[in-house]
């Protein structure tokens, strides 16, 4: 079943179906956050409650026509902008069990080649780009989004993700092949 | 992981966190429509004032008396209608991004849009004031 599916089912009555929800994007939430903030782990979970709740309570706003996820990443980018707001404080925190995620890197550009040794250094250039780069790094080389998507989750015009996109590539290989 | 799952149910079971109406953004999303057209109609009609101005004092032919003409239009400038319109415009503007999926079109072109709107609403505010000026003062009459 569709996440519009399952969201139309929660509108018509059916709050239960909304565990779904959460079970399909609590994981993903929690990455997507973690990569935004660089907090530890309980922060993290904090706000992936946050994002969850907040996602219920505006769930009669969401029009069914759109991608979900699109919708519900544009909610945890903004919860995770709030946060940074409040606490401008870098926390540089281990790979853990996130490295599943760091090793399957998905499209990531073919001129920075990837095996488990690396994967530390390309965390460290990623941790270090600036947020906005950081996000668009991490939302099309790791969440697999497209630029249409991209743009919805950020609320820029597609153009400007693919120049977004192309100053994070060119940062992020300077900081990788300088950290190696 | 499990436990924010049970958490969140648990709460929605026990309505702690309730899901908002439809007319809630309904509402919102009316109200910047509205928004954004008054502020539009607002910006023609201060604009059409100074469209009115240049009608009146002609600056261009006053500036043919030199720095007599000058500073006529220097001084009868209605320089808080035209900041007022900036003002409109620039929120005009900021409004207009945030409707619907407008957000995906370039700065230059959300501008374009505004300000060709304000522009034309105000050209065609001119031309109804003078079309129908006279019909009105007489039926005041």
């Amino acid at each position: 079943m569709t996440d519009e599916k399952i969201v139309e089912l929660v509108r018509g009555g059916d709050k239960e179906k909304y565990s779904e929800i959460v079970e399909r994007y609590e994981k993903k939430m929690f990455y997507y956050i973690k990569r935004m903030i660089n907090q530890a782990d309980e922060e993290v979970e904090d706000l992936v409650q946050e994002v969850l709740v907040a996602a219920y309570e505006n769930l009669a706003g969401f029009d069914t026509k759109k991608k979900f996820s699109s919708w519900i990443y544009r909610i945890a980018h903004n919860k995770a902008i709030d946060y940074f707001k409040k606490k401008k404080t870098i926390i540089d925190v281990d790979i853990g069990e996130n490295e599943e995620y760091w090793m399957n890197g998905g499209k990531l550009p073919e001129d920075i080649e990837i095996d488990r040794q690396e994967g530390e250094e390309l965390r460290k250039a990623v941790n270090s780009l600036e947020i906005k780069y950081r996000e668009v790094i991490w939302l099309y080389y790791f969440e697999d989004k497209n630029y249409d998507e991209i743009s919805d989750i950020l609320r820029i015009p597609t153009s400007n993700v693919g120049v977004l996109l192309f100053r994070a590539k060119e940062k992020l290989k300077k900081r990788y092949e300088k950290n190696k | 992981m499990k436990k924010i799952n049970k958490e969140i149910m648990e709460k929605i079971r026990k309505d702690e966190v309730k899901m908002k109406p439809k007319w809630w953004f309904e509402g919102i999303r009316w109200g910047l429509e509205m928004g954004n057209w008054i502020i539009v109609l607002a910006a023609s009609v201060f604009l059409a004032v100074g469209i009115f101005w240049i009608e009146l004092i002609r600056p261009i032919k006053a500036l043919d008396y030199g720095r007599l003409g000058l500073e006529l239009i220097l001084e009868s400038l209605p320089h808080v209608s035209l900041g007022i319109t900036v003002f409109l415009l620039i929120a005009g503007a900021v409004i207009y991004k945030n409707k619907g999926e407008n957000y995906k079109k370039s700065v230059k072109r959300i501008w374009i849009t505004v300000f060709l709107t304000v522009v034309l609403a105000a050209i065609f505010l001119t031309i109804f004031r003078k079309v129908f000026e006279p019909e009105i003062l007489l039926r005041i009459i």
